[in-house]
């Protein structure tokens, strides 16, 4: 009964406090000679103008992960080119409008944030920071990721989102209740453009769809989107002759193709109290497909190689060159740890759909006695971000993983030096022009993977990255049991048709891919 | 029939169900509870009512928190399924129905209960549908009876399909016809509306079945067909009560139902209360409640009753659990059916209870890491995606222990927002970041003490070698000890055994415990005898 009491009283004190807020002004402020501890750390990040509002929370010094017993915070956000915001409340939040006026206003410039706060009825007032607001734009629609929790064997609810990055709107594109019992990987769109993608559903009825924006009349078109024609197939990825069914894709930018690789995955769990999960295949190929004739199109080089394991592809900027993570094939699970990936090309010809008959090792990581994973290449040609751990190819659960990057003009290489942390940083995106990118890191709390944003200028300097924005971030991220998967940038709204999902899923007469 | 006599009945009715959740199955209400974990915040309540049928949904978990008292949750039940008879009745006698009949909807909601999955949603859903129907009939207005079906949808979910039905009244038949008419078109475009706008990701079978009456649904897809039945039978009751127009033939009829349903509710007990479930059931709330005496003394009265879940593997996971946490394992495990290495830690099945054990007795261990993921997959696998407070409790202790602090804080801070969790979190609270108060809590610091450091790779078939580890990192983990001698018996490794027997002397065991030493000697009888002993298990020796 005290519990009761107890519990309700605090619910209904929290909804009462919530309605009432407050809306002091700072009086006779005392000066503090140190920098407000805010979450998320937006000190001295770079954003582009028109992100959603860098909201944040007022954060207990000396205590970790405690908001601060302030009984108001006053915010006032100062344009360097001009113009002034002010949030006050029980937390930073700000106008979305005001929010975005400002930023564009001050563009290539900074903001100052002066904060305030009313403590046992005094106010305090912190350093000022800074904000720093891009010369480049980010003018794509947002973010897609895979959201579920960090779990091991089973999941429960698990979806693909769409996020706005300009406000606060996510909506579910796919969610599991939509497919009951089929695992779903992560939707995965042609250089961030919404009319390609492709997802896969693992299960008893698990398939792989393709839905990619055909000419009018064109006979595959059997539904619309944004009022165009589309073509939406579930297809039937596994053959007699191929290993697995499709997993990690990449889009080929002529749209007419889309690599995969084949894996054989399994994982294992470790016992002490570091390291939790190790994921790692037994096997694993890389392949084209035709995705207007779902023509499996192989290669001896990186397919039934016993000798290797191929996986992760990415398709050049160009689409010439076909990237792929290639490691000496071992004994798993006894020798998991040995698994160390090269990154490796193999020229491609979108022509006559063939293969060159050669493949070149761009990183030898293995003589490193390190691992390359995620290669993402950008779409203006200049980089290959990649991932860089000790072994393995799912450093998701290496605390040790890094995002890199390779400069294709130079071949240089370099970690992205202000975008990593101690924690696992992992899946990484480009953005529409390739002068912002998308990653998830754990830094957080070393189990969760957040969004994190960054800029990269012409010659690899990373701004320090933001968490993607909140309403009220402290409250969302600290309640949230998601981590974030396998985020890219979309260019536009992804409009796909839930309503038909389920029956086109279950009926069982899905179109079979063949091998050329 | 008098008024107050009905009361009376209604109220025996109501003690009646009491007594049987109370004391014939509250594991059934705590297994519930374990299932779900309500927080007080306003998120959780905007995630409820954004489904059609959220508001009961909301309204079923916020008196489900209860049953972590089984008497308050056969209280509630006991009230709900009263309350659910009485209005039943209600909305009879507008059409002078039977008394008795009006019991039949509770009944069947009774016996739907038995099965573990079916959430107290529906049984809420349904009194709502009752109150709300039996409201509008006293207002008797046909716009209102249109907006209380549309907002009844999505308060309730699809057993508001009734309510056409339940709500004509008026003496004009045509009327009547013509609104039951409007009432269903206004049901229909309700429900399509709904779906298209609001929950398309939803399939029709989950939308038309009820998204959140039963557990399994979301996955499944399909309800028990009692769930069907229901409904229908309040129709019946309400409308199809009373055929006979004489007193003498009423009475007999009433009599034939009222002995026909007492009847049939004890014929169906078994029916529709599975034992074998029940069994399992009742051994994870004993767990989950450290009743460890209790357990052994269940278990000697099964074994002696012949129960057949004597002698299986999650039975067996209980039993040596309890045993060994009363010191009782070398000497007493083999006097129950043991069924090999399995029935002492169980490798991962996926469901939401049958690890629940192991993840204690890992737990107990000091295995932390491998309790934490049970725990996790346990709780994903809840198939109706809810969590539970059990294992977010146990998942914030592993990260308290592991030191992973920011983890921990999450799931305590979680905890914080419910009734019956948010003691135990303000106290976790503070051993955030604070190794002396980690320290100075006894169990934590125990388990800290005997959990390992080294990672390595966890292999469920070379058990045996992990828990030497456990033993070799902390040779006062006495549990540990026990559970390793008992997989050694019960693989069949006399000569690990035999080299390990000194181990139990270092660990003050003086004398050797008697079951110990009795497969020692009769091992050494049968090796003298000329038996080949390479392979005998403890069981094979000592159950002879």
């Amino acid at each position: 009964m005290k519990g009761l009491i107890k519990g309700g009283f605090l619910y209904w004190a929290m909804m009462v406090a919530a309605l009432s807020g407050c809306s002091e002004r700072p009086v006779n402020a005392i000066m503090i000679d140190k920098l407000p501890v805010i979450y998320p750390d937006y000190t001295d990040v770079t954003i582009p103008a028109g992100i959603a509002p860098l909201n944040f929370n007022l954060m207990a010094e000396g205590q970790l992960r405690k908001e601060a017993d302030a009984e108001c915070v006053d915010v006032t956000v100062k344009g360097s080119k001009g113009g002034e915001i002010r949030a006050n409340g029980d937390y930073a939040k700000f106008d979305i409008e005001e929010w975005h006026e400002l930023t564009r206003q001050n563009i290539g410039g900074q903001l100052i944030v002066t904060v305030s706060a009313k403590v046992e009825g005094g106010w305090f007032q912190y350093k000022d920071f800074t904000i720093n607001v891009s010369e480049w734009p980010l003018d794509d629609y947002g973010l897609t990721y895979r959201k579920l929790a960090p779990g091991y064997e089973v999941y429960s609810h698990i979806g693909n989102f769409q996020r706005n990055i300009h406000n606060w709107e996510e909506e579910a594109i796919i969610e599991s209740q939509s497919v009951p019992g089929q695992c779903m990987c992560c939707h995965t769109a042609n250089r961030t453009n919404p009319k390609q993608f492709t997802f896969q559903l693992r299960g008893k009825h698990g398939s792989t769809l393709v839905q990619r924006e055909v000419e009018e009349g064109d006979p595959a078109a059997n539904g619309t989107a944004n009022g165009k024609p589309v073509a939406r197939e579930w297809l039937r990825t596994d053959t007699d002759s191929t290993l697995s069914k499709c997993v990690y894709p990449y889009w080929h930018p002529s749209g007419n193709y889309c690599a995969y690789s084949l894996n054989k995955i399994h994982q294992m769990f470790w016992t002490g109290k570091g390291r939790l999960i190790e994921v790692f295949d037994s096997a694993s190929d890389v392949i084209v497909m035709d995705v207007r004739t779902h023509e499996i199109i192989r290669s001896p080089l990186i397919d039934s190689t016993l000798d290797r394991f191929e996986t992760y592809p990415a398709f050049s900027e160009d689409g010439r060159w076909l990237y792929f993570c290639s490691s000496r094939a071992h004994k798993v699970p006894v020798h998991a740890d040995s698994l160390r990936y090269d990154l490796c090309r193999i020229a491609f010809d979108a022509e006559t759909g063939t293969y060159g008959d050669t493949v070149e090792t761009i990183i030898p990581a293995t003589e490193l006695e390190k691992s390359v994973t995620f290669p993402r290449p950008s779409y203006d040609g200049k980089w290959i971000m990649y991932c860089w751990s000790d072994f393995g190819n799912f450093p998701i659960d290496h605390k040790e993983a890094d995002l890199w990057l390779l400069n294709l003009e130079t071949g240089e290489r370099m970690p992205a030096a202000n975008a990593n942390s101690d924690c696992t940083e992992s899946y990484h995106n480009w953005s529409s022009d390739s002068r912002w990118f998308v990653f998830a890191s754990r830094r957080e709390d070393g189990l969760y993977s957040l969004l994190y944003l960054a800029s990269i200028d012409d010659e690899g300097n990373i701004s320090k990255p933001f968490l993607l924005p909140q309403e009220n971030p402290w409250h969302f991220y600290h309640s949230s049991i998601y981590s974030y998967n396998v985020p890219d940038f979309t260019c536009d709204k992804v409009e796909f048709d839930v309503n038909g999902a389920y029956d086109e899923v279950f009926c069982d007469e899905k179109q079979q891919a063949t091998v050329r | 029939m008098k008024q107050k006599l009905k009361y009376t009945f209604s109220l025996v009715f109501g003690i009646m169900v009491f007594q049987f959740w109370c004391l014939v199955h509250p594991y059934i209400l705590t297994y519930h509870e374990q299932n779900q974990l309500f927080l007080f915040t306003s998120d959780y309540w905007t995630q409820r009512f954004a489904v059609a049928g959220g508001f009961a949904d909301y309204l079923g978990e916020f008196l489900v928190q209860f049953f972590f008292y089984p008497a308050a949750g056969a209280a509630i039940v006991a009230v709900l399924l009263t309350s659910i008879q009485l209005l039943t009745w209600a909305l009879a006698r507008h059409y002078n129905s039977s008394y008795v009949l009006s019991f039949l909807p509770a009944l069947l909601l009774l016996a739907l209960m038995g099965d573990e999955n079916t959430l107290l949603s529906y049984p809420v859903s349904i009194l709502l549908v009752l109150l709300i129907s039996l409201i509008c009939t006293k207002i008797g207005k046909t716009i209102v009876n249109i907006v209380a079906i549309a907002a009844s949808y999505w308060l309730v979910g699809s057993v508001f399909a009734i309510m056409p039905l339940l709500l004509i009244n008026g003496k004009d038949k045509k009327a009547k016809g013509l609104n039951v008419l409007i009432y269903a078109i206004a049901a229909v475009a309700t429900v399509y509306a709904c779906r298209y706008f609001w929950i398309p990701q939803y399939p029709w079978p989950t939308v038309l079945n009820g998204i959140n009456y039963y557990r399994l649904t979301l996955m499944t897809l399909e309800v028990p067909n009692l769930m069907y039945v229901i409904p229908a039978t309040v129709l019946l009751a309400v409308f199809f009560g009373q055929p006979l127009k004489g007193q003498k033939q009423r009475l007999v009829l009433n009599c034939v139902m009222a002995i026909g349903m007492i009847v049939a509710a004890f014929i169906g007990h078994n029916k529709f209360y599975d034992p074998a479930t029940c069994a399992i059931l009742e051994q994870n709330h004993l767990v989950r409640g450290s009743k460890w005496q209790q357990i052994i003394e269940r278990a000697e009265q099964m074994k002696e009753a012949n129960n057949p879940a004597v002698g299986t593997h999650i039975f067996n996971n209980g039993l040596n659990l309890a045993l060994a946490m009363t010191n009782k394992l070398p000497d007493k495990m083999f006097e129950f059916p043991q069924t090999g290495v399995q029935g002492l830690l169980s490798p991962w099945v996926k469901d939401n209870t049958t690890c629940a054990t192991t993840m204690e007795a890992f737990y107990q261990l000091g295995f932390i890491n491998e309790s934490l993921r049970y725990a996790f997959d346990l709780q994903e696998s809840i198939l109706n995606c809810r969590k539970s407070g059990r294992f977010t409790r146990r998942m914030a202790e592993c990260n308290l222990l592991n030191g992973k602090y920011d983890v921990a804080s999450k799931y305590i801070d979680m905890l914080k927002h419910t009734l019956f969790y948010s003691d135990w979190a303000e106290k976790a609270d503070k051993c955030l970041y604070n190794e002396q108060m980690i320290a100075s809590n006894p169990k934590f610091s125990y388990l800290r003490s005997v959990r390992l450091d080294e990672d390595f790779f966890y292999n469920i078939n070379e058990m045996h070698k992990m828990l030497g580890k456990l033993v070799l990192h902390n040779r006062s983990n006495k549990l540990a000890y026990d559970y390793f001698m008992a997989e050694l018996l019960l693989m069949g490794d006399f000569r690990s055994y035999v080299a390990n027997l000194p181990e139990a002397k270092r660990m003050k065991q003086n004398p050797l415990p008697a079951g110990y030493e009795q497969y020692y000697q009769e091992m050494q009888k049968k090796a003298a005898e000329g038996v080949k002993t390479d392979v005998m298990t403890g069981a094979s020796v000592l159950q002879n």
